[in-house]
């Protein structure tokens, strides 16, 4: 490879790969997002449980899918990143603004749609459900509006400037 | 590959069977190896470790101990993830394929060059028909009297033990086989096939947890043993899969290095160039792509290798050409040999 610090000829100075940033953002947000869950639902609080018996069939698939996504995402996503890091092409507003969307949506998608529309499964069971999902559900919500911040930010940092 | 029929009772010597064709394979490969290492190109040794690691699985799955006791359901699951998933990972990787074509004779090189291009095979190792054929029966099978059938009739025994390693090759060669397949599928499609076949067999294990052996035919087992079988298959499956991604994924980000390193190379010579190119999918000492590749390839032209292609197949500069041509579907003419 070229030698220690000089950029890889490939890129030019400052040039910065903004979409695969976000993505492998958006992919490692997921999967911690999908980890956040098992370990502490499942394993530390046991408010999950692996087979909820009100789970109706597609429920399962959604399941599956679901959790496919978490092993996918974090390894597809810490690749992708370290593929940026070598070619000296990360945008770090990019992938951090990216990290928060894939947090926070997945947590707003299963705190809205897998909780209350499905009905899955609840975040916890035998208590009085709505303070749970109100918190889930807001900071959720503000993740996603640090996320949205982030990456705006970045877009019109680079506008102004060509540095990242 | 014969699968010996297993003893029924006691492990009498019958049950060490199915050993013999796994050390034939191992002692094939080895030698192989051995015939390999002299050729200019060498041949990764964690390649053998690979191969070999795949045949202990199997063994593993087929021998007793696990074999002896495999009327209870969590030892079956073991079985069916070595077989299905454990061993088939480790052999994909270890490329046998690459390396049979290094070292056989002329003659059996075109033959399997031929066979590999056929369009069977071709449609065996495309990853949607290989996960399918991996992934369809196993839901008929769980959740279908048909696992019950199997534990009465030994014979669709050993045939569900031959289909497990088979269709689980077929798919690990299909996504991440080390040996470049022709006409192998677009990454784009392997990762999505990747991706959903983890997300069926999640699908799948929970739905066994939820079936319950009744529904599966079976008979002496409690509900307690078959829960703790499916999960064993959920998590161990989780594993296996993280590999299997794991290994994805470092295929790629080899392929994109590689792509770095050309781009940021000054532009060389004709001869160095080809020397790179022909040397993408092998790792070899010899031949790292250096500013220096102009005089790596004057050495080998003067050690008797006329083209890069010569040492991609490492072969003494022979029949190449037509093998090559076979490869990219030009008519060959008959040899008169």
């Amino acid at each position: 490879m070229a030698g220690e610090g000089s950029r890889p000829r490939g890129y030019a100075e400052g040039e910065i790969d903004s979409r695969r940033s976000i993505l492998s953002g958006v992919l490692v947000g997921i999967a911690v997002a999908g980890f956040v869950d098992e370990t502490l639902f499942h394993q530390i609080l046991h408010w999950h449980h692996f087979y909820d018996k009100s789970t109706p069939a597609w429920g399962l698939v959604s399941d599956g899918i679901f959790h496919a996504c978490t092993w996918f995402a974090v390894v597809i996503g810490l690749i992708m990143f370290a593929d940026l890091r070598r070619k000296y092409t990360w945008s770090k507003h990019r992938w951090w603004g990216g990290w928060l969307l894939g947090l926070g949506g997945f947590q707003l998608y299963d705190g809205t749609i897998q909780h209350k529309w499905w009905g899955l499964h609840q975040i916890r069971y035998h208590v009085t459900i709505w303070p749970y999902d109100t918190v889930w559900n807001v900071l959720a919500a503000i993740m996603i509006l640090i996320g949205i911040t982030l990456l705006m930010r970045a877009r019109s940092a680079q506008s102004v400037a060509t540095s990242r | 590959m014969l699968l010996a029929h297993e003893a029924v009772a006691s492990p009498g010597i019958a049950a060490f069977l199915p050993a013999l064709p796994l050390l034939l394979a191992a002692g094939l490969y080895l030698f192989a190896y051995a015939r390999v290492r002299r050729q200019r190109v060498g041949w990764p040794l964690i390649r053998v470790a690979s191969f070999v690691g795949g045949l202990l699985a199997i063994a593993l799955a087929l021998l007793p101990p696990l074999a002896a006791h495999d009327e209870q359901f969590q030892v079956h699951v073991s079985q069916h993830l070595l077989l299905a998933m454990v061993a088939p990972l480790l052999l994909a990787l270890s490329a046998p394929i690459t390396l049979a074509l290094r070292t056989l004779p002329r003659r059996c090189r075109h033959i399997l060059v031929r066979v590999l291009h056929t369009r069977p095979l071709q449609l065996l190792s495309h990853p949607v028909f290989a996960a399918l054929l991996d992934f369809a029966p196993l839901s008929l099978l769980y959740l279908t009297p048909l696992y019950g059938y199997t534990l009465t009739h030994p014979q669709v025994h050993e045939l569900m033990h031959a289909h497990f390693l088979f269709a689980g090759c077929l798919f690990a060669w299909a996504t991440v086989g080390s040996d470049a397949l022709p006409g192998r599928a677009s990454v784009r499609l392997r990762g999505i096939v990747i991706f959903l076949a983890f997300a069926a067999h999640a699908t799948i294990s929970k739905m066994i947890y939820a079936s319950g052996p009744a529904s599966a035919g079976v008979r002496g087992t409690s509900l307690h043993d078959w829960r703790l079988g499916a999960e064993l298959m959920f998590y161990g499956g989780d594993a296996v899969e993280l590999f299997l991604v794991l290994a994805f994924a470092l295929q790629w980000y080899r392929l994109e290095g590689k792509r770095l390193e050309r781009k940021t190379q000054p532009p060389v010579a004709n001869a160095a160039t080809a020397a790179t190119l022909a040397t993408e999918n092998i790792r070899g000492k010899a031949l790292q792509p250096r500013l220096d590749g102009l005089a790596a390839a004057a050495t080998l032209a003067a050690e008797g290798f006329r083209r890069p292609v010569d040492v991609v197949t490492g072969v003494e500069g022979s029949r190449t050409r037509r093998s090559l041509d076979r490869m990219r579907g030009r008519c060959v003419p008959d040899e008169a040999r």
